[in-house]
């Protein structure tokens, strides 16, 4: 006898993996809660986190929005973007230290901050510069909205049963002056790079740790039933701003938040790490979910995810294996409306402003690899 | 002659205007259908000698008109009323005070999701707090469907009467003041109560929206508007209390000031 003797084949890779069809895998096991349909299900997150509440609708499940676009605006047929992704018009908050810091800014723990970047006439909000493409006819509107928008946030908290987080990225930039992080480098979606005030952050474990607990402690005493999901997307970084190659840069920063998101798992009963980096982005995988890029993740494989989270965090049952009938159609396939083709438009992710457009001579923004 | 085209609003102006007040809520709306063409009335005292000849009122509560897809409809009626108008002549004028509750109907009961929206026409107040910004594109969307009954009657007038001077008269601000609202809330009392008003500031800026679109509109077929009184109105831009007349429509006293307004301009 020995430590591993009684330990359930699960704990064996040569039994629980080698001889396992993939789609098969129990991912996640017993998880430490299980999800109620009537509960309330907030998600924040990078661009991979947008598929949850489109797969929460797809099975009839109502995702918890408490900002959504004004019945005037959709009677207007106005083109309020930023709306239904998420539980509120954020955006896509790739950083641990984003979204901590929109839950102070949503708490008042720190001052709501009001970046906004004047161009072509209209205001922009440098920390959700795609959540409000159009931005804001004047700098008071944009004011008021983030406000507005601040309130919401709180209210999410406030209210919600459950947040999944999905984290995106560990590379971020801050405003210096500020103290504070944007979503994106200013200069690549909106805004102008300014090189005194916006300054590089590869935030690290221990940063990640810190920023997770935080709000986790501080959530907890908003609202103390309040559990998380915290899942890390399996999407590479398109860009590095790092010395180290994007490859590289990539296993740097899903490692650092994998490994930080167990650590905090590990820690609060109310926080369960579930594993959507390893669904796709594990070598045992055979890369079988990525599209030709090598980076961007196939439906098919959005939708094994998916169909993890809600059969393991549900307690639905398992449907059979994926088949071609259960994978959603392509959005080339059969009619396509001009609205629906915008709106996947609209899901892409913000981290592709890094990419630098070659054909162009000069940048307006820190090169990658500068 | 002055032809006076009009509905609810014309009421005030008229009365004001007119020493013997025959137009009144009373005599105005579906008995007037019934009995089509122009009422003749004596030359206001109050306008001087720049009307000639006297005036021809007509007042009905609706017409149905709409243009839709660039096609002009308008019903029969409204067609031969605007026939009787001569094709020349002299100081043949029109004054208009059809439609002008569009702007009520988007603002007067409080939303269930209180909004507010930035406008260069409001800039001196600021939004409010708590209630959701929405674009100033979106309030323009939801009222110029709304005009369009009031540019329809208009743009046949044109049609009709190339040559013809017209006249448009705005219809008075939102009233300021909720409690005088509420004290005579006409057939919004259920939803006043369900629902309450909206701030007064919103309702201003809708109603600025309002008219600057309706003059673009209007000046496009080459028709004049006229602006309500400056004196009428309190910091808000609202309605003063003793220029209202029950939740949005403007009293005699308000009318006189129209009155003295359209003195002036119809001397230009």
């Amino acid at each position: 006898m020995h430590p591993y003797s009684n330990q359930p084949d699960k704990n064996f890779w040569r039994r629980f993996v080698s001889d396992t069809p993939w789609s098969d895998l129990d991912f996640v096991g017993e998880p430490k809660f299980r999800l109620h349909p009537d509960d309330r299900v907030s998600m924040a997150g990078s661009c991979f986190a947008q598929h949850i509440a489109r797969h929460m609708r797809k099975r009839g499940l109502s995702p918890f929005q408490t900002e959504q676009a004004h019945p005037l605006s959709v009677e207007a047929g106005a083109a309020d973007a930023g709306y239904g992704a998420f539980s509120a018009r954020y955006g896509n908050i790739y950083t641990s230290r984003q979204c901590l810091e929109l839950f102070q800014q949503a708490t008042g723990e720190r001052a709501a901050i009001e970046d906004f970047a004047q161009q072509d006439g209209r205001f922009y909000d440098l920390l959700r510069p795609n959540a409000v493409p159009g931005g804001f006819v004047s700098y008071e509107e944009a004011q008021m909205d983030r406000l507005f928008h601040l309130q919401k946030v709180r209210k999410m908290f406030e209210q919600a049963d459950v947040f999944v987080y999905t984290l995106g990225l560990t590379e971020s930039w801050r405003n210096s002056v500020g103290n504070y992080t944007y979503p994106v480098c200013p200069g690549t979606a909106r805004g102008v790079y300014d090189p005194d005030q916006h300054t590089f952050h590869n935030l690290t474990h221990a940063d990640v740790v810190a920023d997770l607990t935080a709000l986790v402690k501080s959530a907890a005493r908003l609202n103390p039933r309040l559990k998380f999901i915290f899942t890390v997307s399996p999407v590479p970084l398109v860009a590095t701003y790092t010395q180290q190659n994007v490859l590289l840069a990539s296993t740097y920063s899903k490692s650092v938040l994998r490994a930080a998101c167990g650590d905090v798992a590990a820690s609060f009963d109310n926080v369960v790490y579930f594993p959507s980096y390893e669904i796709i982005s594990h070598p045992a995988s055979f890369g079988q979910y990525l599209q030709g890029d090598l980076r961007e993740v196939t439906e098919r494989g959005v939708s094994h995810v998916m169909q993890c989270f809600f059969s393991t965090m549900y307690q639905v049952e398992r449907q059979p294996e994926h088949t071609t009938s259960h994978v959603e159609p392509a959005p080339y396939a059969g009619k396509v409306t001009a609205a629906s083709i915008e709106s996947l438009l609209r899901s892409e992710c913000e981290e592709m402003f890094n990419e630098i457009d070659r054909s162009t001579s000069q940048t307006r923004h820190p090169s990658p690899m500068a | 002659m002055l032809y006076v085209l009009g509905m609810s609003h014309a009421i005030s102006v008229l009365r004001a205007m007119d020493t013997q007040a025959t137009a009144s809520h009373s005599n105005y709306g579906p008995a007037t259908r019934e009995e089509p063409g122009w009422q003749e009335r004596p030359a206001p005292p109050i306008l001087g000698d720049v009307v000639q000849g006297g005036m021809k009122v007509f007042l009905l509560s609706s017409w149905n008109a709409h243009i839709k897809d660039g096609v002009l409809a308008a019903t029969t009626g409204y067609w031969e009323l605007l026939d009787t108008i001569p094709k020349d002549g002299e100081q043949r004028r029109l004054l208009s005070f059809v439609g002008g509750n569009e702007h009520s109907v988007l603002s007067i009961v409080e939303h269930a999701q209180p909004y507010d929206f930035y406008t260069p026409e409001y800039s001196e107040r600021p939004m409010l707090a708590g209630r959701q910004p929405i674009a100033l594109t979106t309030i323009e969307k939801l009222l110029l469907p709304r005009m369009n009954n009031t540019v329809a009657l208009l743009t046949a007038v044109r049609l009709k009467h190339p040559d013809l001077r017209v006249l448009h008269v705005m219809p008075p601000p939102p009233i300021s003041s909720e409690a005088q609202i509420r004290s005579q809330p006409e057939i919004f009392r259920e939803l006043f109560d369900v629902h309450g008003i909206t701030p007064i500031s919103v309702r201003v800026k809708i109603y600025r929206v309002y008219c600057r679109l309706l003059a673009q509109e209007l000046a496009t077929l080459g028709i004049q508007c006229l602006a309500h009184p400056a004196a009428s109105t309190d910091g808000s831009g609202g309605l003063r209390d003793e220029f209202a007349l029950g939740c949005t429509h403007g009293n005699e006293a308000y009318g006189q000031l129209v009155a003295q307004q359209l003195a002036l301009a119809l001397k230009d």
